[in-house]
């Protein structure tokens, strides 16, 4: 059993002052709001909040330090490869792991990069384990999909596509096809069987989309296939809020701080994430590691504090929201019962002076700041 | 208010002023001359006849930042390739490209740079040549590049490690290797230095521009900037440098902290970065908040870094912060690093880098202290005018 005090404790919805959590094995069995007078605690910290959680990851697929050796995000061979799966390549050799768990973040849905139009599988995964396996929390999940510049500039010179129409007709030949594969089964093919279950809405598509165009057509697909989806990226969501909040899409945000160097880029604004977390569309904000370091995820949301988000709302949308999302059970939140994936800070952990100073992943301390 | 007015002066009263080099004043008021210089820093004055008044109660109003290498301007945010001209990858040495011929003013990466509280930059070209060329020093408000630069040229780029020799070994060219790089740069100091001596003589040579820079060099009125990730490319390099008796300050020193009493006896400063970041070279991998602190420490002048567009600009004041808080170098030293000593650097510390009387009128009013992610950069001041100011 471990005892932790916290000053601040985010239970990924609100915030109470002076309670004690109690852990025992991988989770926490009980959160009181005072504890027991004179009593020593294992652990104090101004602030605890659930592990963090980066829903759109390229962590252990494109390992830091490495350059061409380590990088196993996009297989561009083929712009349409939704029989990757992100476990096959995922290393738990990545020094960006224990990176992030130094700034609290837990947990990642690592999904393959957004060179390919259909990228492939994605998994869920703690920041820490021997193997993948022992990393997993669950896969495949996920399939990652891409429009906008980057399959045109991966491919244009060689294939299809070369222009955002091909990106979409890409996308709506492979789900047509996967469709009357999963109608008239004949020829065994692996690539229609990776999509079944995203068009049975047991699994996930994750558009990545920049530009609000882009944005547009991604929800066009979505809609035309039924497919229960996030959009990631959403740099330029602010000028479609109308129309997502009206079709009630789901948003991963981010990251928040990132070099502005592509078109697609260009109008990337904190003020642009406050818009949409300010229009109750449900969004979560995302490192998309390794586009920006998931250890400082937790500073990126401080933009959004001074721009008036509340720190409740910017907590829960790195904790309760992608863990909704993801349909974790018990992660992203701290009651009785939930996983023991926690993070402990030195003051306010969306300001650079709140250092993550304790990291537990299922009741294990697994990162301790000397 | 008419803020804007070249000829009016502006007083800025109430706040917390964080000066750098005379401490922090709470409730103290800046005067910004009508000649663009800081008239008189008050540790309490709310009213001055003629002026223009700011009412900073509760803020804070610190120095406007020093980006000491960036490619502002040089490599164009948006426009992909057609505005990328950091590199003149053609020839492994240019010495005579100039930053100032390539920096386009209106990019939007100077409205970021002022929305962070960056005032003054140096910009120059980029790591694909062992000689890429000479950088700038220039404040990031204006219009026209001859009226916002500070010093050009400011300093020599020069590059070691990975990036030259990858780029000319695809081309099948020297350098391929360390060695090539070392040989390059000694080999167009050598010719130099011959260039310098027939110069002197009865018989001068014919003008060669790449020459006349490298004298700047010999003669120590500019250093080489060198792009170095790895302690032995340092070491290489202050090697090279004793050979010739130049000045050098190295850019990035990811690794420098391993050698940082070798630099520190050398006398060579480190503009560490980018920090915030996720390390994409084998080269890089020693990357650390923990660095500045550390070169600090063992007496090396240290400043950080944005390399932008590598990280966006605006995010400098994110670096120092980590570095404060996590690296061990604490709020003074960090906010340091940002001010005062790449000022230092690039040898404009009677100009800028704190709030002192007589200096620059460069300076922000942010809406709480500029380590905090949730603080904002409210007016940016340069020269005495204003910049930028938040939602305008």
């Amino acid at each position: 059993m471990i005892r932790i005090a916290a000053q601040h404790l985010f239970d990924g919805q609100g915030i109470m002052n002076d309670a004690v959590i109690t852990v025992d094995g991988p989770r926490v069995v009980s959160v009181e709001t005072s504890g027991h007078p004179g009593e020593h605690y294992d652990y104090s910290a101004a602030w605890v909040t659930p592990g963090f959680i980066d829903l759109d990851s390229g962590i252990g697929l494109k390992e830091e330090s490495l350059g061409f050796e380590g990088n196993d995000l996009n297989e561009a061979t083929d712009a349409v490869t939704p029989e990757m799966q992100a476990m096959d390549g995922l290393s738990p050799y990545d020094t960006s792991l224990e990176k992030s768990l130094m700034g609290g973040v837990t947990t990642a849905l690592v999904m393959p990069g957004s060179s390919n139009v259909v990228g492939g599988r994605g998994a869920v995964v703690h920041m820490v384990g021997a193997t993948a396996d022992d990393m997993c929390i669950k896969a495949p999940f996920g399939m990652k999909f891409s429009l906008g510049n980057d399959p045109k500039q991966t491919h244009g010179q060689k294939r299809t596509p070369m222009t955002r129409m091909g990106n979409a007709f890409l996308i709506r030949d492979i789900l047509t096809k996967a469709r009357e594969y999963r109608e008239k089964k004949k020829e065994y093919n692996m690539k229609y069987e990776a999509l079944l279950p995203l068009l049975a809405g047991e699994d996930m598509a994750f558009i990545q989309a920049l530009r609000a165009d882009d944005i547009m057509t991604a929800v066009r697909l979505a809609e035309e296939f039924g497919l229960r989806y996030v959009i990631t990226g959403a740099f330029d969501a602010d000028r479609v809020i109308d129309q997502l909040k009206e079709k009630d899409v789901t948003v991963a945000f981010g990251p928040v701080i990132m070099s502005r160097w592509m078109d697609d880029v260009k109008r990337l604004h904190p003020e642009n994430a406050v818009a949409l977390l300010s229009s109750g569309i449900r969004t979560a904000i995302i490192a998309s590691h390794p586009n920006y370091p998931a250890r400082y995820l937790r500073i990126s949301l401080g933009l959004l504090v001074g721009r008036g988000i509340s720190p409740e709302q910017a907590l829960g949308s790195v904790t309760s929201v992608p863990a909704g999302i993801l349909g974790l059970d018990g992660y992203g939140e701290i009651r009785s019962g939930s996983i023991a994936d926690l993070a402990l800070f030195k003051a306010q952990p969306w300001e650079p002076e709140g250092v993550t100073e304790h990291t537990f992943v299922g009741g294990n301390e697994v990162y301790t700041r000397s | 208010m008419p803020l804007q007015e070249r000829s009016r002066m502006i007083l800025i009263y109430g706040g917390t002023i964080l000066t750098v080099t005379d401490g922090v004043i709470e409730g103290g008021s800046v005067l910004l001359g009508d000649d663009g210089k800081i008239a008189e820093v008050f540790a309490n004055h709310t009213d001055v006849a003629g002026a223009a008044v700011i009412d900073a109660t509760g803020k804070y109003v610190v120095p406007g930042f020093v980006d000491a290498h960036t490619h502002l301007g040089i490599c164009n945010l948006e426009t992909g390739e057609i505005g990328e001209d950091e590199n003149e990858m053609t020839n492994p040495s240019t010495p005579a490209c100039r930053a100032l011929d390539a920096v386009y003013v209106w990019d939007s990466g100077f409205a970021d740079a002022l929305s962070g509280g960056i005032t003054t930059v140096f910009t120059g070209p980029g790591s694909g040549n062992v000689i890429g060329g000479q950088s700038i020093t220039m404040k990031t408000a204006g219009h026209c590049i001859d009226d916002m630069v500070m010093q050009n040229p400011a300093g020599l780029k020069t590059a070691s490690g990975e990036n030259p020799k990858r780029v000319y070994k695809a081309k099948a060219q020297l350098p391929s290797t360390r060695m090539g790089t070392a040989k390059v740069l000694r080999e167009a100091l050598s010719k130099a230095r011959d260039y310098k001596e027939r110069r002197a003589g009865t018989e001068p040579p014919v003008m060669d521009l790449d020459m006349e820079v490298l004298c700047k060099v010999l003669d120590c009125e500019i250093p080489l900037r060198m792009h170095s990730h790895r302690a032995d490319d340092m070491i290489t390099m202050v090697r090279i440098c004793d050979e010739f008796g130049i000045r050098m300050v190295i850019e990035h020193g990811t690794d420098s902290a391993r050698v940082r009493h070798e630099l520190a006896r050398a006398g060579v400063a480190v503009i560490t970065g980018p920090l915030l970041d996720v390390s994409p070279k084998v080269e890089t991998a020693s990357s650390s908040f923990s660095a500045p602190h550390l070169l600090h420490e063992a007496g090396v002048l240290t400043a950080i870094m944005t390399d932008h567009p590598v990280i966006p600009i605006e995010s400098l004041r994110l670096e120092a912060a980590i570095a404060a808080y996590e690296g061990g170098a604490g709020e003074q030293e960090a906010l340091e690093f940002i001010t005062i000593n790449p000022a230092k650097i690039l040898g404009l510390e009677d100009r800028i880098g704190s709030i002192t009387r007589g200096k620059d009128a460069d300076l922000v009013v942010w809406s709480g202290h500029p380590f905090k992610a949730s603080s904002v950069a409210e007016k940016t001041f340069v020269n005495g005018k204003l910049a930028w100011e938040v939602n305008a």
